[in-house]
């Protein structure tokens, strides 16, 4: 996922999450949950170029939570339904020792699908944020007070795309030479298992032994860069724009409005506005990047 | 007056070891200068620039004797905060010292760990950004930034803190020659202006000379020689070291013997060095002679009246109509010139395509242009192809291409290598038969010894357990490497480790051979070792690489990429007769002089070297 040029105010990252999740709980109008997932989507959205890597990654993101929020709504709906039971009765199946009547009642649909909602709802809008957040924001966030957490924190979120970017080579490297052997070597599905055990020790190996070299030459840099004097101070590029400012206090509007029902609606489209200004504002600075 | 690197009787030797990499080295370093540390690989360059930095032994451990003083006081004396305000350093690989992901925050890294006041922080990240050529980039992540420009930030971030002193160590190592020579300029611009002190290790020797002030020459972790010029160490190492010469030493001092004049080498870059060698070449063609000047590599070096030239002129001709120097050039040798029995250029191949690729385009998710665009070539058997261009130009991804590990957008693949003819729309070449290197072989070492790694791959292309031990000592013998078989791959230099790589490589038996950058880091005498091994392979070679005297010594045709398309393609001679940056050092010295003068073995061959 692409970042952005220019960044954001670390803590405006916080901010609006926590505007999304209050919102997500606050509200309980089933269209308007439903609005508040389609905002968190099209920030979701902002993360990449609209190619069909965004979207791929997109579709994971729903493949791997959805079954999830399945289950939890199935779960909330047989819960609600069954505690206390309002008719109309929908479903009802003979008792299952143990685990009771399973009823589903209209307003057990309800309560269960806008439980789900909350929940799906603050996985999305996690995703499209964090994808944005940096290591330097994380840093920012635990301060000085946690500078040498916050320092590791980020040499390992540096690390992992370098570890992610070696298994590739190396994976490539191993397909070239699995693609010789298969044709030399015999078929029998034992003999391919053997293979294929012996290649995955070696993949595992290899980036373990790389990663620990990698380790030490990155440890060796620091302590030439002067690490572990006792004088520390820490370099911030953090910085307030109007941009910031704007985007926290109308995120803090419609979060006010979100928990008065009769403003809710308003509220949600606040929130609505914010994640248009948003999507506008990281792509613009996106193509800059990427100019 | 205070000196900025003073060393006196340093021994050093890692733990666990149980030689010294260092042994006995005396070493003075005046304010200002700008100094070379030459030697082959294992000669203990970094070493000694780790013992300055203060990392030998304070983080490696290991025992130190003898000292180091930095400005007038004693490393013993410093702590390493004071030490890491006098010292700027950069390694060769910039990734492995990166903490931060953005530019900015990376670069006041040392800043944050001297204590420098936020106030005082931005200015200076500003200011050394600015000196780098990097201000426009400030604010993006690292990982957004191509080779060139991540060694700049790593020379930023060296120079953030205003260090007196600053420590290269193959710094431009893993650069292409453009972005190369822009590193060198920008370390010119700081010494020159500022003042630092510079001492830097590079094999790349013609690229340091005409920059550094003083040489120092380390042998087996002792120091052989320090030279206070250029021009003498150049002079000597042609003498007693001609592995570690710079390529132009050996034409100026060639040169020179023919006309009798004084041996000193005065000619270090390729601008003073042909207008040295231009009365000579004016000379000949006074006589019709340049364009007869061929240096055919199968009957090489003969200057006219030649079958292989079909002129009419003759080598008696041009003697009688010479001066002394060129008298002294065709002296009485009629002996053919040639003594390799190298392939000559363009002669190897059949017309069997082994794979074709036609109209290929590859594209990476989330990138507008295409990595590779309208991409058309073929490999024959026996053929020597080299990838050449800037970092970024497509040449991996050609390889890749070819490795069958991309799928073609469009265009198609045929040929006896691949099991079936591909046409675009995803589909890979599934390409029989390859044997793939790709940058740092060293990365794919994991066996616990030379001799496992060997029987590794040896086991993987379906040996038995006893099979694979008796092949593996027969490849050990072949490769020369049955004193190294018990040590640690890791442990081994940087041309013992692609001898090995290539070795497992080549226990697969393959017929196509694909290399990314197979000579980066290695010093001569390890290219000169991968050369012979690759000669003696039987089959076709594509190689990316910026290494252009090896491509020109080794191809026998060259693809040019720029933007993922080949924007010129021939044999080596057509292709470094025409570019001017992406040329051979020996190749710009002769340019319209001889165009068949690509390599220094060209130039030995032709009577123009030594």
């Amino acid at each position: 996922m692409h970042r952005l040029a220019t960044p954001n105010h670390p803590w405006v990252y916080p901010a609006l999450f926590l505007t999304w999740c209050l919102m997500s709980v606050a509200l309980q109008n089933l269209w308007l949950l439903l609005a508040l997932l389609a905002s968190a989507v099209a920030v979701l959205l902002v993360g990449g170029t609209p190619s069909r890597g965004t979207y791929r990654s997109m579709l994971w993101t729903v493949r791997l939570t959805l079954p999830f929020v399945c289950l939890y709504a199935l779960v909330s709906i047989g819960y609600a339904s069954a505690h206390p039971l309002v008719p109309p009765v929908w479903l009802k199946i003979p008792r299952v020792p143990l685990f009771g009547t399973l009823v589903v009642t209209k307003r057990g649909l309800d309560v269960g699908s806008t439980e789900a909602l909350h929940w799906f709802d603050v996985l999305v809008i996690f995703w499209a944020i964090s994808g944005q957040v940096s290591a330097d924001d994380i840093q920012h966030w635990l301060g000085r007070r946690f500078a040498r957490a916050g320092l590791s924190l980020a040499m390992v979120l540096h690390f992992v795309p370098e570890l992610l970017a070696e298994r590739e080579r190396v994976l490539d490297w191993m397909t070239v030479r699995r693609r010789n052997l298969a044709q030399q070597a015999s078929s029998s599905w034992l003999a391919r298992g053997r293979r294929e055990l012996q290649m995955q020790k070696t993949l595992y190996r290899v980036l373990l032994t790389n990663a620990l070299e990698r380790a030490w030459q990155l440890a060796e840099a620091m302590t030439v860069r002067g690490y572990g004097a006792t004088r520390k101070t820490r370099y911030s590029l953090a910085r307030w724009r109007p941009y910031d400012v704007w985007l926290c206090v109308l995120s803090a509007l419609a979060l006010t409005f979100a928990v008065v029902p009769a403003l809710s609606g308003l509220g949600v489209g606040l929130i609505i506005a914010v994640a248009a200004i948003v999507r506008w504002r990281w792509r613009a600075s996106l193509e800059w990047s990427l100019q | 007056m205070t000196r900025a690197v003073e060393i006196e009787h340093l021994t050093y030797c890692y733990p666990e070891r149980a030689e010294n990499a260092l042994t006995d080295v005396c070493l003075t370093v005046e304010v200002g200068d700008w100094v070379l540390l030459q030697g082959l690989t294992g000669s203990g360059k970094s070493t000694l620039l780790q013992c300055i930095t203060g990392a030998c032994p304070r983080f490696h451990g290991g025992a130190i004797g003898g000292d180091v003083r930095l400005l007038g006081t004693s490393i013993h004396r410093l702590d390493a905060s004071s030490q890491a305000q006098q010292i700027g350093y950069v390694s060769q690989n910039p990734v492995a010292q990166s903490v931060y992901e953005n530019v900015a925050h990376e670069v006041a890294f040392t800043l944050e760990n001297l204590g420098v006041p936020k106030s005082d922080m931005f200015w200076r990240v500003a200011e050394s950004l600015e000196l780098v050529g990097m201000s426009d980039l400030s604010d993006r992540p690292l990982s957004s930034l191509s080779g060139g420009q991540r060694q700049r930030v790593a020379l930023a971030a060296a120079l953030v803190h205003q260090p007196r002193i600053l420590l290269l160590d193959e710094a431009a190592s893993q650069l292409d020659p453009v972005a190369a020579a822009e590193f060198f300029e920008v370390v010119q611009r700081i010494h020159l202006d500022y003042g630092v002190t510079v001492i830097l290790t590079d094999h790349r020797a013609d690229a340091a000379y005409p920059w550094v002030n003083q040489v120092v020459v380390l042998e087996k972790g002792r120091m052989v020689q320090q030279f206070p010029s250029p021009f003498v160490a150049a002079r000597w190492l042609v003498s007693h070291r001609p592995v570690l010469a710079p390529t132009l030493a050996h034409i100026d001092v060639a040169m020179k013997e023919q006309v009798g004049a004084s041996q000193e080498v005065t000619a270090l870059t390729v601008g003073a060095l042909r207008k040295a060698i231009r009365p000579y070449f004016e000379h000949l063609s006074r006589f019709g002679q340049v364009e007869c000047l061929t240096v055919d590599r199968a009957g090489f070096g003969r200057h006219g009246g030649d079958a292989t030239t079909g002129c009419g002129s003759t080598v008696e001709n041009v003697r009688s109509h010479s001066p002394p120097f060129v008298e002294a050039r065709f002296g009485g040798n009629e002996e053919p010139l040639v003594t390799s029995a190298a392939p000559a250029r363009g002669q190897r191949g059949n017309d069997e395509s082994w794979v074709a690729l036609k109209g290929v385009s590859i594209y990476f998710a989330g990138r507008a242009n295409p990595a590779l665009e309208d991409l058309s070539m073929q490999i024959a058997g026996q053929a020597r192809i080299a990838l050449i261009g800037p970092n970024g130009s497509g040449k991996t991804t050609l390889l890749r291409t070819l490795a069958g590990l991309l799928p073609l957008a469009t265009g198609r693949g045929t040929g006896s290598l691949l099991g079936k003819s591909v046409r675009g729309a995803k589909s890979r070449l599934e390409t029989a038969g390859v044997g793939y290197l790709p940058q740092n072989p060293q990365e794919l070492l994991h066996g616990s010894s030379v001799r496992e790694e060997l029987e590794l791959a040896l086991k993987d292309a379906g040996h038995g357990l006893h099979q694979a031990s008796t092949l593996a000592q027969r490849w050990l013998q072949d490769f020369r490497l049955e004193a190294l078989a018990a040590k640690h791959p890791r442990d081994l230099s940087g041309g013992q480790q692609v001898q090995v790589a290539l070795a497992a490589v080549l226990a697969t038996h393959p017929k196509l051979l694909l290399l990314d950058e197979p000579t980066r880091g290695l010093d001569a005498s390890a290219r000169e070792l991968l050369w012979e091994r690759l000669a003696a392979f039987d089959g076709a070679i594509v190689m990316a690489s910026h290494d252009l005297e090896f491509v020109a010594d080794f191809a026998t045709e060259v693809l040019f990429l720029s933007r993922g398309r080949v924007v010129l393609h021939g044999q080596p001679r057509d292709v470094f007769r025409q570019a001017l940056v992406f040329a051979p050092v020996v190749a710009r010295v002769f340019r319209g002089f001889s165009d068949e003068i690509l390599t220094l073995k060209d130039a030995v061959r032709g009577g123009f070297a030594r």
